[in-house]
């Protein structure tokens, strides 16, 4: 199969959805001619022109706005924010718009939004530019999130993301974007949402990993194999709506569990994955779950302070041979 | 530019130094009144705005200011901006008007059929009706959570709704019930809405803030001050890429001029040029918080200058001038001239919602704007026409009462929802 990176997937999945359904358009800060900062929509303007690739002012929350009213016309709108940092000043339109008007309006409305952003650190761009907010918008009803790890998930999920008629945040991880991987070509390669992937087969405990830190996890586990510790990875793919089926399923094998986001700790999805998983399966359970995550400090700069705070393979390697002795 | 359009110069006489002072309050007055809250947009516009800014000052000013004593001056003028207009006669017919159907009022605003502006009267008394009758409900303990009356400023939402067409669309604010009505959204719905019955536009679940109709292109009321007016752009960018022909009219109230929302919609509507009204309904007070005290501009109108877009103030307690400058501005957006910013000043009767208790708005100033109610004002012009008589307007106001009435029996009788369905709708 062919290998592509993670940024040409995803706009291979912008381009092949732009030519199947005219309502579908993109719009965000410097996505027309400059394709982007990371290229995702490289070549869109050249192709679909400025009607459906709008360049748009430094304006945030009218972009959300936008969106959210563009899709309220019946149009599918794919909003891009340069990094998920910057949503918080469109939290007004994601929170109280985007993900309420459907339940609002007892059903009338639909509201097919994508919300693409970047999320984490891990380039020395500081605490303003490198958080991954995901459990904010897992937290509210009414939106979907997803975060893929691999080029052929990218263009998968946001294919199907496109069409879905939910408002759904879009997450990608910048250290991702130049990684290649085998994308399987034609235009109805989907990716369902809510429908997680186990990553690496294993029997002796399970890793659940999102995004960036799925690579670390895989990573981790065959230093782990080498010591006789075979690790079952699974990427939930879509963070909300979880297929808790599928990590249950895994639990049920290993009976260990370690769950490694790249949000902080405090009541991050981690803490969520934890929960669903003592709920569902705490008799299954032969050790205490071991979180990893990123430490409860804002980002730093330096590299050697951005790397103590974020996830890396050997704290997910330690948390396993942590969960396996206990 | 000046000598080219030939204007010519002309100077205080000899020996008259009281000519400057003369000049200098006209000066100041034209800038105040006409020159600041104005954009033009050609020499054309200019002429025609300055010109009736002109007759006023000269004209209608004076009467206004001996007490209409010298009425007769409006006589040997023409009818432009005249609160009397000419007298019509004729016959009685069966309208109970002394016009003939299908005959047209001309003058202010654009030659319409009596019909329309019968309807206009019928509107306001249906939403003044409406919210009068959520007082009572809510004295009842019949509503759940509040609702936010527009008693006071009806004549912005019939007005404005007067000029959209089928296929425009409208966001609307916390304070809506107007516009759903005069969009003619059905008031027995809306009703079941506010008492939370399973009968009513969102079944329960939105309540008066959220009201939506989208087959009549009701995008939603909303809860947060400002917010809709991005989802009104995105409406608007939305039906051009569809190749559509809609406008979308964009409600909101002077306190939402504040919020960032507000500045980022319109420079982004004026970048795009996009097909939208923006209508601020200026009641002067954002709960507590005076609008004189609270922006830095004494008109909103001010701040189409920002966006390079026209921006207009307008009397919002008279519905003719409300719909001619919405008109206007929808017939602008219509020929893809893009956005403009209205400014439409009234004055809400009641208090913020009928959860607030605490008034904190001077006595004298609610008496004061009760004088100049929209309805009572547009029912006076009526008469003087003799569009209406008072019979007519009697009539009128009995349907609009038996109407309300089903609308709450309606209302009432609807199941309250089935628990089960708190949990439907949350995703498509």
């Amino acid at each position: 199969m062919r290998k592509i990176s993670y940024v040409e997937a995803l706009n291979e999945a912008l381009k092949e959805e732009m030519r199947r359904d005219v309502l579908v358009f993109v719009m965000g800060e410097d996505v027309g001619k400059m394709g982007g900062l990371f290229k995702v929509t490289q070549g869109l303007l050249e192709e679909f022109g400025p009607q459906r690739v709008i360049d748009t002012p430094i304006s945030e929350a009218a972009i959300a706005g936008a969106g959210v009213g563009s899709a309220l016309v019946g149009t599918r709108p794919v909003i891009e924010f340069q990094f998920l940092d910057f949503i918080t000043i469109a939290m007004d339109q994601i929170v109280n718009h985007a993900a309420k008007l459907r339940y609002m309006t007892g059903g009338m409305v639909s509201l097919p939004l994508v919300v693409r952003a970047p999320v984490c650190g891990g380039i020395g761009l500081g605490a303003q530019h490198s958080q991954s907010l995901e459990a904010w918008f897992i937290h509210v009803p009414g939106i979907k999130v997803v975060m893929p790890s691999t080029p052929a998930d990218a263009k998968g999920l946001l294919k199907s993301a496109i069409r879905d008629n939910n408002p759904i945040l879009f997450l990608e991880h910048r250290l991702l974007y130049a990684q290649t991987g085998p994308v399987p070509q034609g235009t109805e390669y989907l990716v369902p949402l809510g429908v997680a992937d186990v990553k690496r087969s294993g029997t002796d405990i399970t890793v659940v990993a999102t995004g960036r830190t799925v690579p670390l996890a895989l990573t981790a586990a065959s230093s782990l194999s080498a010591e006789g510790i075979e690790v079952e990875v699974v990427d939930p793919r879509t963070l909300k709506p979880l297929d808790s089926a599928t990590i249950v399923r895994s639990v049920k094998k290993t009976n260990r569990l370690v769950v490694v986001n790249d949000g902080w700790r405090t009541c991050g999805y981690a803490a969520e994955l934890m929960a669903v998983v003592m709920e569902e399966s705490f008799f299954d359970l032969d050790a205490p779950i071991q979180r990893v995550c990123t430490e409860d400090v804002p980002m730093p700069v330096a590299t050697p302070l951005e790397k103590a705070v974020m996830v890396s393979e050997e704290d997910i390697a330690t948390a396993c041979r942590t969960a396996v002795a206990a | 530019m000046g000598i080219s359009s030939g204007v010519t110069l002309d100077f205080s006489r000899p020996g008259k130094p009281t000519d400057n002072a003369y000049v200098e309050s006209f000066n100041g007055s034209l800038r105040d009144e006409c020159l600041n809250v104005n954009w033009f947009l050609s020499l054309e516009d200019a002429r025609g705005k300055i010109e009736a800014w002109r007759w006023h000052y000269n004209e209608s000013r004076p009467r206004v200011a001996l007490g209409d004593e010298a009425s007769e001056i409006a006589g040997k003028t023409r009818n432009f901006h005249s609160p009397a207009g000419p007298r019509l006669g004729g016959a009685s017919n069966g309208l109970g008007t002394n016009m003939k159907r299908g005959t047209t009022l001309r003058g202010r605003a654009p030659d319409l059929p009596l019909d329309t502006l019968l309807e206009w009267y019928r509107q306001m008394c249906s939403i003044r009706a409406f919210e009068l009758e959520i007082v009572s409900l809510n004295k009842a303990g019949l509503i759940p959570g509040t609702a936010h009356l527009y008693i006071g400023m009806e004549a912005i939402a019939v007005g404005a709704c007067a000029a959209m067409k089928g296929e425009d669309f409208l966001t609307s604010t916390h304070r809506g019930h107007g516009h759903a009505i005069a969009r003619g959204l059905d008031p027995g719905r809306m009703m079941a809405e506010l008492l939370g019955r399973s009968d009513g536009y969102c079944q329960g679940k939105g309540g008066s803030m959220h009201i939506t109709d989208i087959s009549k292109g009701m995008l939603g009321a909303d809860g947060i001050v400002g917010g809709g007016i991005p989802v009104a752009v995105g409406a608007g960018l939305g039906t051009r890429l569809k190749g559509g022909r809609s406008v979308v009219f964009c409600f909101f109230g002077e306190g939402a001029c504040n919020q960032g929302s507000f500045h980022e919609a319109l420079n982004m509507a004026a970048i795009y040029r996009l097909p939208l009204v923006f209508i601020c309904e200026n009641n002067l007070w954002a709960l507590s918080a005076a609008f004189a005290e609270m922006s830095a501009v004494d008109s909103v109108a001010h701040r189409a200058a920002s966006y390079e877009i026209p921006g207009e103030k307008v009397d919002g307690n008279d519905v003719e001038a409300v719909f001619t400058a919405v008109d206007k501005a929808a017939s602008r957006a219509r020929q893809g001239m893009g956005p403009s910013l209205l400014e439409c000043v009234s004055y809400r009767s009641e208090g913020h919602s009928i959860f607030t208790r605490v008034e904190i708005r001077p006595q004298q100033e609610i008496e004061e704007w009760k004088q100049k109610d929209s309805i009572e004002r547009y029912r006076g012009r009526l008469l003087d026409l003799g569009i209406a008589t008072p019979s007519l307007l009697q009539r009128i106001d009995l349907e609009v009462a038996a109407s309300v009435d089903s609308a709450v029996n309606f209302a009432k009788n609807s199941p309250p929802p089935d628990p089960a369905t708190a949990f439907e709708d949350v995703y498509s």
